[in-house]
């Protein structure tokens, strides 16, 4: 069993990971750089270790201070936490050839789900639906045109490593192919040292449907039901909601089963989200990635089943068996997140350095709030962009709405700028209301039907270059 | 209270690091506050101007005495031999002053510039955080 974990995230997801460690009776260790010294979180911690400079590259990003910190400490596993490090191959392998337990999916693993082609071809052999289109690499240009004409126009041109979409490009007709394909072919070089492309055919208004699973080392695999993360942007959640809105219980089961699917075709353990496109009207579904580890968004399905998934992916790290019968995770009630942040939606800053003066976080029956903020603390350039992660659960979607609605509300933090009013906003929206956002929401809002710039700014953001 | 009397007082607690300083006797009070002295030197907020790496191990605190800061995580390994390090030896800049081990490469600190070592502030083989002094020198 696990003596000591190393976790090598910071904030409010670092303080729930210290929590479950100290509730299993296991050490901890927790990282920061040198800004971050004053943050709450390390007072929780058994040790602590200064791992550089404020810039995350040489600090949390830096695989070699993190392992060091592991090596000085003694601590027999690293906890990655959600994002950072924890979607890095490479640093998993150098966990492992130092003979530290990576408590996250095996960095072969995580290397085959990446590439986007990979997974295509995985989904595919496990019979789960992909949305039409290339299962290799283009060759040559003509062989992107063929494949333009078979599919019909518009198609989407992506790259196969890319993660987030900043390569793909919506292309109308085939006589755009010939520059967008030089173009895009390029900058996949440029961005990931791998010019691969491929062509799928472009689907409207979809809905991104994450479904969270477990997989032990024995082969065993349970699921925990659905989140919709169609809000969101590669910065993170925006609101999300579990279980996903308007999905019949044939539709449900089928995408609970088609996720264990892939991860039993890809060899998958450890605890991770397999993401689905919703294609609702038709009532299609197609498989799109899997997120490794642990998500943004993972309290929401904790708040759906009560089960703690820290918990259970530690466990099952360590090599346990999993100890959950798929009959006994049960989903009641609708669950809905929102995501406090400061400064630009998109994450890309800059912010002001500036002092939350004062901070109240909200509470109450069914109401989680992930934070790490206080009052006096500072907020750099450097810091997460996220405040803190609210969680509200509700009978039915219309409670669980008016619940978070009153938590947004009690929710203080002067000094700083949030985007609190812009998320009341949404949650008031007659469109979100009705459950009623796609992927194609966006293009609609510009052409004028709504003026709320704010909502508009939330629908297009999270939509960009996503579907 | 005399003037004397309380100058004498504030001489001993010169060298402590109060923020609030209050005497209180008969019918005499004083208090004196004092806000944050020497302030940690705050991130520069523009991402394009990286700080800068090359003067972050040397800081200078009031008496001129210059601390060496462990650029890495790892472990502190003395030098051995001729090059051993002891309190009082002067050190010319860029000799070599220890070797901090991290996933065994050996990561090689030198003296930033010529002095007198001062303080040792690690002892062999302890594990040293990033940040951490490792020699004081003036």
């Amino acid at each position: 069993m696990i003596k000591k974990i190393l976790v090598a995230d910071r904030g409010a997801i670092a303080f729930r990971i210290l929590r479950t460690c100290h509730e299993m009776g296991i050490k901890t260790v927790a990282v920061y750089s040198n800004t971050d010294k004053n943050e709450r979180y390390l007072q929780l911690a058994d040790e602590t270790v200064c791992i550089g400079p404020a810039s995350l590259n040489e600090s949390y990003l830096n695989a070699y201070n993190v392992l060091s910190a592991a090596f000085i400490t003694k601590a027999d596993a690293i906890h990655p936490g959600a994002g950072l490090l924890s979607k890095e191959p490479e640093f998993a392998k150098m966990c492992m050839k130092s003979n530290i337990l990576w408590i996250g999916p095996a960095p072969s693993t995580m290397e085959k789900l990446s590439n986007s082609l990979h997974a295509r071809r995985l989904a595919k052999q496990a019979d789960v639906p992909v949305i039409q289109g290339m299962m290799q690499p283009a060759q040559t240009l003509q062989e992107m045109k063929e494949t333009g004409e078979r599919l019909g126009y518009p198609v989407l041109v992506k790259a196969a490593e890319g993660r987030y979409g900043q390569v793909d490009r919506k292309v109308n007709s085939a006589r755009e192919l010939a520059s967008v394909y030089e173009q895009a072919k390029a900058e996949a070089l440029e961005l990931f040292g791998d010019g691969s492309l491929y062509m799928e055919k472009h689907v409207d208004n979809l809905r991104r449907i994450e479904v969270q699973v477990l997989c032990d080392h024995s082969g065993n695999s349970v699921h925990f039901f659905d989140r919709d993360s169609t809000l969101s942007t590669t910065a993170g959640m925006v609101a999300g909601e579990a279980p996903a809105l308007g999905l019949t219980p044939q539709q449900r089961y089928a995408l609970c089963t088609a996720a264990l699917q892939v991860c039993q075709a890809a060899g998958y353990r450890n605890l991770g989200a397999v993401e689905f496109l919703l294609d609702n009207p038709a009532g299609r579904f197609y498989f799109s990635k899997v997120h490794p580890g642990l998500q943004e968004s993972y309290g929401l399905t904790e708040m759906l089943t009560g089960i703690d998934l820290i918990k259970q992916q530690i466990l099952v790290a360590a090599g346990e068996r999993l100890s959950l019968a798929q009959n006994e995770i049960r989903s009641s009630g609708a669950v809905l997140g929102c995501s406090v942040k400061t400064g630009r939606l998109d994450g890309k800053g800059p912010y002001d350095k500036k002092e939350i003066t004062f901070f109240h976080q909200p509470g109450g029956f069914q109401v989680r709030c992930d934070t790490a903020a206080y009052s006096g603390q500072m907020i750099t350039h450097y810091s997460d962009p996220c405040i803190a992660t609210l969680i509200v659960k509700g009978e039915n979607r219309m409670q669980a709405q008016a619940k978070m609605l009153v938590a947004i509300e009690e929710l203080t933090c002067e000094g700083i700028e949030t985007n609190q009013e812009t998320l009341a906003a949404l949650l008031q929206d007659q469109d979100y209301m009705k459950g009623d956002f796609h992927t194609g929401t966006a293009e609609r809002m510009n052409e004028g039907s709504k003026e709320d710039g704010f909502i508009q700014q939330i629908y297009s953001e999270a939509t960009m270059g996503k579907n | 209270m005399e003037t004397k009397e309380l100058m004498e007082l504030l001489q001993a607690v010169s060298d402590i690091q109060w923020t609030v300083f209050e005497v209180r006797r008969d019918d005499f009070s004083l208090r004196l506050e004092r806000t944050q002295c020497a302030e940690e030197k705050e991130p520069q907020e523009d991402a394009e101007q990286p700080l800068d790496e090359a003067a972050m191990p040397i800081e200078e605190n009031q008496k001129g005495m210059k601390r060496i800061l462990s650029p890495v995580v790892g472990f502190f390994h003395a030098l051995q031999g001729d090059q051993i390090v002891t309190i009082g030896k002067k050190i010319k800049q860029s000799q070599p002053v220890c070797v901090v081990e991290a996933m065994k490469m050996m990561n090689e600190i030198v003296m930033p510039e010529d002095g007198e070592i001062l303080f040792m502030m690690a002892e062999e083989g302890q594990p040293v955080e990033y940040g951490q002094v490792l020699y004081c020198y003036r």
